[in-house]
């Protein structure tokens, strides 16, 4: 049986206990978790990268332009399908790689932690299936790659990914007074400078307007990449691009300090200074608590978090640390409900599931179910993170029939139930007991997977 | 001073007593049993494409391409009053409307002009002007007046994946959600409960769930289909026709955030219009009988911008449209105190200018639809707000 701040670590901090953390977990729980926050060797899972993907998504729509255009015939109906299932099975491969590779992580607190951001900057393909082939790979090359730098250089990165820019429009938006917006009748969008401030770093309420809003979205006029008609040979397609042409010319005004910057440097220098704001120290620190100790945490605990990112001038692992590090964290009082992603990925790991296509179908079916999918958040504020907007009576009810059936298929044999009978921590009595007097070990597992105690973490 | 807040509180005290002693409901209920359906379009719904004002002078020039035509025109709007015309795509709608059944509002907003989605929603669904972290949902507030004497959980339900703010408050509401996952066996459900008695939160919630499944499928076997508005409003009437089945139900729908190439009377818009008009037919029709006494409220967080974004889109606005259908409602009609669309009428230049409070349709509905005490709406549903749409439904 393990104690409590083991089980801890890996359920509240990593991804949920299992035979891949539990040797390394137990003999020093505070410091395995500390010891992930050094730079690692974490290149996520292996896609092709954002550029390749939205270009093989062009090659795509170029394909079924094609098909669209030909005579209609029932060969042409059949090569649609298969090419609708192409790209289907393509999205699918994406996201099973990136289930694996959290399912197998021997960094799980860091992978938790690239998920905490990925959904902080969320994007979903939620009626924008032109990115649905490049998310994962955005999560890797605008999240991952700068969990060890500053949030600064996270927001600039994420910023100015091909697959942020076309999710909140910005690649489309043109200054009024820029050579393009003089020419043409494009203009400004301001879906992405809105979002940038309320979801991103200050908040609704960090004491922004409406015409902050239109500044900034003036200052990343310009930030665009390398589209589908993209015929320009400087530019390449899928990768970002400045284009200078749609910048607003002149100086603009953000949050009452002025910005003389010319070109790309204007939104560079605005979004730097997003970020070291305390109004976005104060926001992250509560979106970070919220995470990991209680959906309405001590407030000491924010304003601990808080001290730390205004002190590191943003340093994420500076910010990591001090949240294992927080008394509050560790504390019993306080429970945090898994979101569906996170109960199944928990699933997976407790007992080693082997990652086959019967596996792959509940995985498949317990995200579509539950309703996470993944990249398919409903809006850029991305998946909520508190137990009312999950556990309700019809999700849970789900929860237990997929926990079921999944035990019931899963095939574990009496030893890993035994091994996970002994990592559940010492008050989940009834559980051990429930779980001993099954009548199969897929019973035994189906209860496990089903249970109040693993809903929590 | 002193003794004013004493008094207050004193009024205060004695309405909490009396809510005690009598039932916060007006009506006597013989032979009247009114249900209630919420649905909240999330993203903002862009009103002035749905209930065009067609005969304001400033709005073909400030709608620009995304002006519709006149009711004589290919594609043109349904006209409604000679005034407000209805996008074409809404045909049941219109016959709703022909039928005295829809009555459609304008230029009205919650209490909130920031244009933030998130934030908008937060007041559309607290129904406060400052919704503070875990400040429970209005309908959640209101079910806990009208349930008088009924299980609040089994008055009403959440309807489709994740629960709407709301109807969250301290207590669990009903909730159904459409699943194709198989159902376990009683064997080991019966394990399983046991354990789910010892978790004081999860455990009355999973009894819910189990419960409802039981309701809905005992009505024409395991209703099957994706989490989408068309199943959830299937699963609605089915409910809500049940003798012992809920009387309010909430359900929302995605994808109304139009910021680039919303299209008139087709495209991206257009389809979300035909998705969202069908549903409403196929509801009309599966409740039956009981169409008669029931009025959907539909409702939006707030309008978009009057003008064409540069993308062929628009963007967050603050006023819109709102629509109250059903067999109770006195429709025919469109409810608004237009501002007008010239730019000087605009708010801050840019955005239809709300002249209406939401909360007054929703107390309206509330009282006079459900039957709802005035008193305890002002007390306990919107504290402090009074004002409410008089005249929302038929007589008799």
């Amino acid at each position: 049986m393990t104690i409590f701040s083991q089980y801890r670590a890996m359920n509240r901090f990593g991804l949920g206990a299992g035979p891949l953390d539990l040797n390394a977990a137990t003999a020093d729980p505070k410091g395995w978790l500390l010891q992930q926050l050094e730079i690692q060797q974490d290149p996520g899972p292996q896609v092709p990268d954002a550029a390749t993907s939205l270009s093989a998504f062009y090659e795509w729509r170029n394909e079924r332009k094609r098909l669209m255009s030909s005579e209609e015939s029932e060969r042409r109906a059949q090569e649609l399908t298969s090419l609708q299932r192409g790209l289907a099975a393509q999205e699918q491969s994406n996201f099973f790689k990136r289930f694996e590779y959290a399912a197998h992580t021997r960094t799980p607190f860091r992978e938790r932690l690239v998920q905490f951001y990925s959904n902080h900057f969320s994007v979903s393909r939620k009626g924008k299936r032109m990115i649905s082939l490049a998310c994962v790979a955005y999560e890797n090359e605008a999240i991952r790659a700068h969990l060890d730098s500053s949030f600064a250089d996270m927001l600039l990165a994420v910023m100015s990914h091909p697959v942020m820019l076309f999710y909140l429009d910005n690649n489309n938006s043109v200054g009024p007074g820029s050579p393009a917006g003089k020419r043409s009748k494009r203009g400004l969008n301001e879906n992405l400078a809105r979002e940038i401030m309320e979801l991103h770093t200050l908040s609704v309420n960090g004491g922004y307007t409406q015409q902050d809003v239109q500044a900034l979205a003036k200052m990343i006029t310009g930030w665009g990449f390398g589209g589908y008609n993209n015929r320009n040979p400087a530019v390449k397609q899928g990768e970002f691009f400045f284009y200078k042409q749609n910048h607003e010319p002149g100086p603009q005004v953000l949050l009452g300090r002025q910005y003389d910057f010319q070109g790309l440097e204007q939104g560079r220098a605005a979004l730097i200074d997003l970020a070291l704001d305390p109004s976005t120290a104060r926001f992250l620190a509560t979106k970070l608590a919220s995470h990991f100790i209680a959906d309405t945490p001590p407030p000491e605990a924010i304003s601990i978090l808080e001290r730390s990112f205004l002190d590191s001038r943003g340093h994420l692992p500076t910010l990591h640390r001090t949240l294992v590090n927080l008394e509050a964290a560790w504390d019993p009082a306080h429970k945090k409900f898994k979101t569906p992603n996170e109960y199944l990925l928990s699933a997976v790991r407790v007992f080693d599931l082997p990652f086959n296509g019967r596996i792959r179908k509940l995985i498949r079916s317990g995200l579509v179910n539950l309703n996470q999918r993944p990249f398919f958040a409903g809006s850029p504020a991305g998946w909520p993170d508190d137990t009312r907007y999950w556990s309700s009576s019809s999700a849970l009810k789900k929860r237990i029939e997929w926990g079921l059936a999944t035990g019931a298929s899963a095939n574990t044999g009496l030893h890993k139930i035994e091994q996970a009978v002994a990592m559940l921590p010492t008050d989940a009595g009834d559980l051990q007991l429930a779980m001993k007097r099954a009548e199969s070990p897929a019973q035994a597992a189906g209860l496990m997977l089903a249970s109040p105690e693993f809903q929590w973490r | 001073m002193a003794s004013a807040i004493n008094r207050r509180q004193f009024i205060k005290a004695c309405a909490v007593l009396t809510l005690g002693f009598t039932t916060p409901i007006s009506f006597a209920q013989g032979h009247r049993d009114p249900r209630m359906v919420v649905l909240i379009l999330r993203g903002g719904m862009d009103g002035l494409a749905a209930v065009p004002a067609y005969g304001d002078p400033a709005y073909r020039s400030g709608r620009g391409k995304l002006a519709l035509g006149t009711p004589d025109t290919v594609d043109g709007v349904i006209d409604l009053d000679g005034f407000f015309g209805l996008n074409p795509v809404f045909e049941n709608l219109a016959q709703m409307y022909a039928g005295r059944e829809a009555l459609l509002f304008q230029a009205i907003a919650p209490p909130y002009a920031k244009r933030s989605h998130f934030y908008a929603q937060d007041v559309l669904e607290t129904g406060l002007t400052n919704p503070a972290g875990s400040a429970s949902g209005w309908l959640y507030r209101a079910l806990q007046g009208l349930s008088e004497g009924r299980d609040p959980e089994k008055y009403g339900y959440s309807l489709g994946a994740g629960i709407p703010r709301i109807v969250q408050g301290a207590l669990p509401v009903g909730a159904w959600a459409p699943d194709r996952l198989p159902d376990p066996d009683e064997d080991t459900l019966q394990r399983l409960m046991a354990l789910y008695e010892q978790d004081s939160y999860l455990g009355p919630k999973v009894r819910a769930g189990f419960n409802a499944d039981e309701m809905i499928n005992a009505m024409g076997g395991k209703l099957r289909g994706g989490n989408n508005l068309t199943t959830v409003a299937k699963a609605a009437a089915r409910f809500l026709t049940r003798d012992d089945g809920p009387r309010v139900a909430v359900m929302d729908s995605g994808g109304w955030d139009t910021h680039a190439w919303q299209g008139t009377t087709k495209g991206r818009l257009a389809n979300r219009f035909r998705e969202l008009d069908t549903v409403l037919a196929g509801l009309k029709q599966d409740m039956g009988s009981v169409w008669d006494q029931t009025a959907v409220v539909i409702i939006t967080e707030f309008g978009r911008t009057v003008a064409v974004n540069g993308t062929s889109g628009t963007d967050h606005g603050v006023g819109g449209a709102a629509f109250l259908l059903g067999g109770a409602v006195n429709g025919g009609r469109v409810h608004s105190d237009w501002p007008g669309l010239a730019k000087e009428k605009l708010y801050e230049g840019r955005d239809l200018k709300p002249t209406l409070d939401m909360r007054a349709l929703f107390a309206g509905v509330l009282h006079q639809h459900m039957g709802l005490d005035r008193g305890f709406i002002e007390e306990q549903v919107f504290p402090g707000y009074r004002d409410q749409v008089s005249g929302l439904i038929r007589a008799g």
